[in-house]
């Protein structure tokens, strides 16, 4: 090789060394992950063209590469926060919490809304699982217990317990939980998840007045007597006893938008730190921290002075009445939960024999209350079960003519030791026990065929009538003239021939309700009684719109009329005014034949009493009572404001 | 166009003809100096006209000048980039790998709308035992010297096939269609190239 060919070589060499120096200094560039840039040469070899060539190649597959991986990824992240927006969108429209046990740490971590359910600080990061036990309810936590570690064991197909747990404010509430366990391909446990809701609403709040309900209440009383120290404290029971005239012809949302709001105001009239818990039968429960009689006289003024004004519905104007009853514990005497609900339950029972607006304390006084009523209540009882229903009945005669009008029906029990039972030991147990309706059904089973027998009839016609007596809540039961009108026809009875006896308390207590009832009644043909009218204090002029046919006039009113005069005057007035209003009159607790005379000059004819007959026993009537002799009238035709009778 | 597919020709011209050849041919065809880099692409219509004045020059039909277009590049392609060829062993292999050679070569222009361009050019329909249908999109229109590079990747394969073209852009279609079939005879790639 010549000195000038082999320099022409080295010149070729060098060069091209130096432009393959250049294509690896260009991609050099790379080392900071960074692909975006050409390969570049200057060089006329294609071997070199080609190097720079594949080079770029190679680039931008790397390029496209990152490109879609970038984009797959960039596809997933979005997906994935589909998925979290989705999945935060479900538990922000539930109002749910969430948390998730990490089995082999151990740790619990808790969403926000978990904590903020309970009032709780959001502590970033995690807690153990006894953190959370711990808050739970202790009557509830062995049951929460059993439901994860059931799941985690693989006996259940998933968590569902609910339970109370106790929030931020030391207050109870109910939530459900709900979980499943992450299993790996052996089925080991790995983490478990799931929801808390919330469902206090739900188990916790009464749904008509959305106040506290019972359940809250067992949880507050469980909780007050397990304070240390034990403090004086009183249960009250406050019932409203007619909150059924609320929803009397009004359309149900209206009445219910007036009891919220009469609750509402209720609330308050109590101290803010008392809740007011809704209990059944509109009774409502609070706890005073107090036990002094004063302070809890003072604390319900203002809930009764409340109810002392008219709750306005549907431009009308409607009075509640309202009774309590109050259970003080002393702290030198703590009880049982169930026995301090007994105790304010007892006190509520009397509170409401005692008569509207009355206030009971719970004393041992009324242990011997409750032991009597429990012994009438057995009393009944066992009368229904032996059929120891009695009809006794009374003869209600007109004395113009001597015939038998009428008879009343009168209940007795009999009972193996004590004999015959009259009804004041034990018409309003049975009437507040509900046991008031099978035994009347069964004085109706013995009183009706009297209308039939023979020897009734031949004795005293087939033109009398039979009265008996409904007690309040009976005339109130919805289903009253159903049962009476299957009743008589299961006996071939008509309806003309049966009389009932209501008295005034029973109507004055819901006047509008009761005057529909026995509007409804008199359409089926039953005639009405107001009985013992007088013994009460209803004035005359709530009388006049009273459907009603006949007046019955207590015995109290007609006693010693012949001696006093004043009390001749009265029941004078009376009668007069019973005579103007066209209702049938009959005067009760007749003894003596002066009464008789006087009665019978005021135009009076149907006459009850010991005069004609007291009450007998159904079967002895026949033998033990026939028809009297006519009065004669002195002065025939005078109508009690006639001129016999002194001015009224 | 990428100057390879000028260099092929310029190449045969050159060294057959002289420089002069292919000054004249450049002047013929209104070209300065015609391209020849292969990593570097140029105007598509200096390179067709490129081509026309070169099938003046040398008395060829414009079929027959792919035919032998076709040979030269073979030759030349085998020698430059022998791997693609070792990397196929039979025509269809080869020819089914031909779109992604081409994206490959692509690849080294700058400009990415160009890149595409030359990208986009050629795509795999189909394929399957003994059959292949690729499309070819280009406003060039050299469809004629793909026919004539199938044929001659067959004989490079010593094979035997058919191709139609079931559409073409001279035609009115937007592209052209080309389907192929392969015979499975005797015939190795050492066979052939040796
Ligand atoms: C190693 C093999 C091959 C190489 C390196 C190669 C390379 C090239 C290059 C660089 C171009 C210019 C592309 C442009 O600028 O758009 C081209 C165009 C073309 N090649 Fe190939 N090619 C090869 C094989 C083939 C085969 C086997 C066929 C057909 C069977 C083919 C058909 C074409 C056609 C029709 C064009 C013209 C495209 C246009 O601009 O419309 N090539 N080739």
């Amino acid at each position: 090789m010549s000195e000038a060919s082999s320099t022409v070589t080295d010149d070729r060499e060098r060069r091209l060394i130096a432009q393959v120096d250049s294509i690896s200094n260009q991609l050099c560039q790379a080392v900071d992950g960074g692909f975006e840039f050409h390969v570049h040469t200057d060089s006329d070899e294609i071997a070199l063209q080609k190097l720079a060539q594949l080079n770029n190649f190679v680039l931008d597959s790397v390029r496209r590469t990152i490109r879609d991986l970038q984009a797959s990824r960039d596809e997933l992240e979005i997906r994935v926060d589909e998925r979290t927006q989705r999945l935060n969108l479900v538990l922000t429209a539930t109002n749910d919490g969430v948390w998730e046990w990490d089995i082999d740490s151990g740790n619990i971590t808790l969403s926000q809304r978990w904590s903020s359910m309970l009032g709780l600080p959001l502590e970033g990061g995690q807690r153990g699982l006894d953190d959370w036990l711990s808050r739970i309810h202790d009557d509830d936590r062995a049951e929460v217990q059993r439901s994860l570690y059931q799941h985690l064991d693989g006996l259940t197909s998933a968590v569902n317990v609910e339970y109370r747990i106790r929030d931020a404010r030391d207050a109870w509430r109910m939530v459900l939980c709900r979980g499943l366990c992450q299993r790996n391909g052996d089925g080991v446990a790995i983490r478990m998840a799931g929801t808390q809701t919330d469902t206090t609403e739900q188990r916790l709040v009464d749904p008509l007045t959305r106040l506290p309900n019972g359940a809250y209440l067992d949880l507050l009383l469980q909780g007050r007597l397990a304070r240390i120290p034990f403090a004086a404290m009183a249960l009250v029971k406050f019932q409203l006893l007619n909150v059924a005239s609320l929803f009397d012809g009004v359309a149900v949302d209206i009445a219910v938008a007036a009891l919220r709001g009469l609750v509402q105001r209720m609330r308050r009239q109590l101290p803010p730190k008392v809740a007011l818990i809704a209990l059944p039968e509109h009774t409502f429960a609070m706890i005073f921290e107090t036990d002094a009689a004063d302070r809890l006289n003072d604390a319900l003024e203002p809930l009764e002075a409340l109810l002392a004004q008219p709750v306005e519905i549907d431009g009308q104007q409607v009075w509640l009445s309202h009774v309590s009853g109050i259970a003080a514990l002393n702290p030198a005497e703590p009880v049982s939960v169930d026995e301090w609900r007994h105790r304010s339950r007892l006190a509520l029972a009397n509170a409401r024999l005692s008569g509207v607006g009355s206030r009971r304390y719970y004393s041992e006084s009324l242990r011997h209350w409750e032991r009597q009523t429990s012994h009438a209540e057995q009393l009944i009882r066992g009368a229904l079960a032996t059929r120891g229903v009695r009809c006794f009945v009374q003869p209600i005669v007109d004395a113009t003519t001597g015939e038998v009008r009428c008879f009343e029906a009168l209940m007795r029990l009999r009972e193996p030791n004590e004999g015959i039972v009259a009804p004041v030991s034990f018409i309003e147990v049975a009437e507040r026990s509900g046991l008031i309706a099978p035994l009347w059904e069964m004085l109706m089973e013995q009183a009706l065929p009297m209308l039939k027998d023979e020897a009734i009839c031949e004795r005293f016609g087939d033109s009398f009538s039979l009265s008996v007596n409904l007690s309040p809540r009976q005339l109130m039961d919805p289903h009253l003239l159903d049962t009476m009108i299957a009743i008589l026809s299961r006996h071939g009875v008509s309806p003309r021939r049966l009389q009932i006896e209501v008295t005034e308390t029973s109507v004055l207590s819901d006047p509008a309700r009761a005057f529909r009832i026995l509007d409804r009644i008199r359409g089926a043909g039953i005639s009405v009684a107001l009985d013992d009218f007088g013994s009460g204090y209803s004035s005359l002029a709530q009388l006049t719109s009273m459907p009603m046919d006949t007046v019955k006039i207590d015995r109290e009113l007609v006693m010693n009329v012949s001696t006093l005069p004043r009390k001749r005057h009265v029941l004078s007035a009376v009668i007069a005014l019973c005579q103007r209003l066209d209702y049938r009159i009959v005067v009760e607790g007749v003894e003596e034949r002066e009464t008789l005379n006087i009665l019978c000059d005021w135009g009076v004819t149907d006459i009850q009493g010991y005069l004609y007959s007291r009450p007998l026993p159904l079967d002895r009537l026949v033998v033990d009572f026939s028809p009297p002799r006519p009065c004669r009238v002195r002065g025939a035709g005078r109508a009690a404001s006639g001129s016999s009778l002194p001015a009224a | 166009m990428i100057g390879l597919i000028q260099r092929v020709l310029i190449d045969h011209v050159e060294s057959h003809y002289g420089e002069a050849a292919v000054d004249r041919i450049a002047a013929q065809a209104g070209v300065s100096s015609p391209g020849r880099r292969i990593d570097t692409d140029y105007d598509d219509a200096d390179t067709l006209a490129f081509f026309e004045a070169a099938g003046d020059y040398l008395e060829l039909h414009h079929e027959a000048l792919m035919t032998l277009y076709a040979d030269l590049f073979i030759n030349w392609t085998r020698r430059h980039y022998p791997m693609f060829f070792s990397m196929a062993d039979s025509a269809q292999a080869f020819l089914g790998r031909q779109p992604a050679i081409h994206a490959s070569l692509g690849a080294g222009i700058r400009d990415p709308d160009l890149r595409s361009r030359v990208n986009d050019k050629f795509r795999v329909v189909d394929q399957s035992e003994g059959a292949l249908i690729v499309e070819y999109r280009s406003a060039n229109g050299l469809c004629s010297l793909y026919r004539a590079l199938f044929a001659r990747v067959l004989a490079e394969y010593a094979q035997s096939g058919e191709l139609a073209e079931t559409r073409c852009r001279h035609r009115g279609d937007d592209c052209c269609r080309f389907e192929m079939t392969f015979a499975t005879g005797p015939g190795s790639l050492s066979g052939s190239v040796a």
